[in-house]
């Protein structure tokens, strides 16, 4: 054993404080947002659109990036999501919102759980194949189940409520969808922290492994479908109430690809990456309103120039930054070495 | 005790093993060698629950291992390494290890989610598990490096000590000493061989070096094409003519 061929990289205290000091400002930022930009609804609503977004992106990254799952059909259950909370408000229009929001996250799970007891013995192009097939089957379901969904005109979302209190301004529902988000990232970040995630991660890296460690590999699969269903209803109902309608055109195909750009871009396996992706696709995509028709092309481009410059994705800019200074710091010390040694 | 009997397994036409018999006591260190090919690892694969034997039986403290499914085997006091150590290489040799030790939490994914007691608790059992196999294994300062970026003999060690942490009574070790220098080889010989008294674990150790296998064995069994060619206490098996024959050459 030789210890000096193992020495551990130094400052994880720093990397700690520097990863508390990243979340407050996040959250100092997100509170602070509306009271500063208030006035302009245009700008509270795009802030709301990179919430929702960061959410539902990160209820995709679970699946992805820590379960080593593929899905190309998580539009599907946003909308699953967001059907539900529209469905259920219709009914019921003082219900209050978290009675809402715990309706759709649970429908969403149980397609969720569904859509997870086959995909337990599906992988790869199979897999995504099956998601696929989810991703587009589920508008066209909406579409034609007219007598819940209202076919293609879809399902205005009444504003939620708590109590007296309707979040209707958009402000409110700035303020709603962040706090929900916030709690959602919380509980995954605490969830990812357990056996549970520690499962999720295991049966990524090697299936064998895990269940000679007493995982139960299909039963893991199943589980992180749920999970991640959980949460991209919840995202879905928070999508309803920002747009204010549910439609099977709201989505489309290239929703479920845009939620997967934007976890590769932000970055597999990493919360702040996908919240990062999130809004930096979001930002791109209101760039190119003014050129209709250009808007995949944009996201495309965005997509291509983080992975071309950083293939790890933008969470591993801190990482590739602190190894390109070691190596010049090693690089400077040899250099120094030699010119001392030059002058002996 | 686990006792194996009349085991055959074949892929094909090719019969991996022929009609094995074995024992390992409990509280030893047994040893299955051979040279490559012999069938060795294929015994390991069976026994964990990765190969369907065609004939024979496995029998552990009274459980037929064969028929539980491969993760219920931890349950049974089973844990095992890999021969080409399969890692959560993405994960931290920490997390590695504590994913040996979640089989005995209780707590699900709400409780989890939530951070109970009884949650925290057993995030607490397992560091410690953890931290204990770490210093025994002279692992605890790499605790924190991804698994994936480690050396290959570090690798190893973080493989043995995932099973280690898993509590098993019967450790299936599969050449934990390759791709080691010679000099840790030595000193991994000496810890397998206190993983008994320490752990209180009896160890089925797999391997094709000879000098780890008779230093470290209380009983050696040797296979060769499939079948069991001798068994015997190291010195037995070191002068056995077939062994001598088979495996060690003749000189």
């Amino acid at each position: 054993m030789s210890p000096a061929s193992r020495t551990v990289p130094g400052g994880r205290a720093a990397a700690r404080i520097a990863q508390w000091a990243m979340v407050g400002a996040v959250v100092v930022i997100g509170v602070l947002f509306p009271q500063v930009y208030g006035q302009d609804f245009y700008a509270v609503t795009i802030a709301t659109e990179c919430i929702v977004y960061a959410l539902i992106t990160i209820s995709l990254n679970l699946l992805v990036g820590y379960g080593g799952q593929i899905s190309l059909g998580q539009a599907g259950l946003v909308a699953i999501g967001g059907y539900a909370g529209a469905y259920i408000l219709e009914k019921v229009p003082s219900l209050p919102f978290p009675v809402e929001l715990a309706f759709a996250a649970v429908l969403t799970t149980i397609a969720g759980l569904i859509l997870g007891l086959p995909t337990g013995r599906l992988r790869g192009h199979y897999l995504a194949v099956v998601t696929l097939g989810l991703g587009v089957a589920i508008p066209q379901i909406a579409l034609n189940l007219t007598s819940i969904t209202n076919g293609r005109t879809g399902l205005i979302v009444n504003p939620a409520s708590i109590g007296s209190l309707a979040l209707a301004s958009p402000v409110a529902i700035y303020y709603m969808c962040f706090v929900v988000t916030c709690l959602s990232v919380i509980a995954i970040h605490s969830l990812l922290k357990t056996r549970t995630g520690r499962a999720f991660m295991a049966v990524r890296d090697s299936e064998q492994a895990a269940a000679a460690m007493g995982i139960n590999v299909q039963r893991t699969k199943i589980t992180l479908f749920a999970v991640s269903a959980f949460f991209a209803g919840i995202g879905g109902d928070l999508f309803g109430h920002l747009q204010n309608l549910v439609a099977p055109g709201a989505f489309p195909f290239s929703l479920s690809l845009f939620f997967l750009a934007a976890v590769i871009v932000g970055g597999s396996a990493s919360l702040p990456g996908s919240v990062i992706g999130a809004i930096l696709l979001v930002l791109a995509d209101t760039q190119t309103t003014s050129l209709p028709g250009f808007e995949p092309v944009v996201v495309g481009g965005v997509v291509v120039l983080v992975l071309l410059i950083i293939p790890g994705g933008l969470a591993a800019v801190p990482a590739t930054l602190m190894r390109l200074r070691s190596r010049q710091g090693r690089r400077r010390a040899r250099t120094g070495s030699l010119a001392s040694g030059a002058g002996d | 005790m686990l006792e194996v009997r009349g085991l055959k397994l074949a892929f094909g036409g090719v019969q991996a093993i022929d009609g094995l018999d074995f024992t390992v006591p409990d509280g030893t260190v047994t040893a299955l060698i051979g040279a490559n090919g012999a069938g060795k690892t294929s015994v390991l694969n069976v026994l964990s629950r990765f190969y369907q034997p065609q004939a024979g039986t496995v029998v552990y403290n009274g459980t037929d291992l064969l028929r539980l499914r491969a993760h219920k085997l931890v349950h049974a006091g089973v844990g095992r390494s890999f021969q080409n150590v399969a890692l959560f290489q993405e994960l931290p040799v920490l997390d590695n290890l504590l994913v040996g030790a979640d089989h005995l939490g209780r707590t699900g994914l709400l409780r989890n989610t939530l951070r109970t007691p009884g949650a925290r608790r057993h995030e607490r059992r397992a560091r410690e598990r953890a931290e204990r196999v770490m210093e025994f294994l002279e692992i605890t300062d790499l605790r924190h490096r991804r698994a994936g970026d480690l050396s290959f003999g570090d690798r190893k060690l973080v493989d043995m000590g995932r099973a280690l942490t898993s509590g098993p009574s019967l450790l299936l070790l599969d050449e934990p000493a390759s791709g080691m220098a010679e000099s840790q080889r030595d000193w991994l010989g000496q810890v397998i061989r206190r993983i008994p008294d320490e752990f209180g674990a009896s160890v089925l150790l797999i391997d094709h070096d000879m000098g780890l296998v008779l230093g470290v064995s209380a009983s050696v069994v040797v296979m060769d094409f499939g079948r069991k060619i001798a068994e015997g206490d190291p010195d037995a098996v070191r002068r056995d003519e077939r062994v001598i024959a088979a495996y060690l050459g003749e000189d």
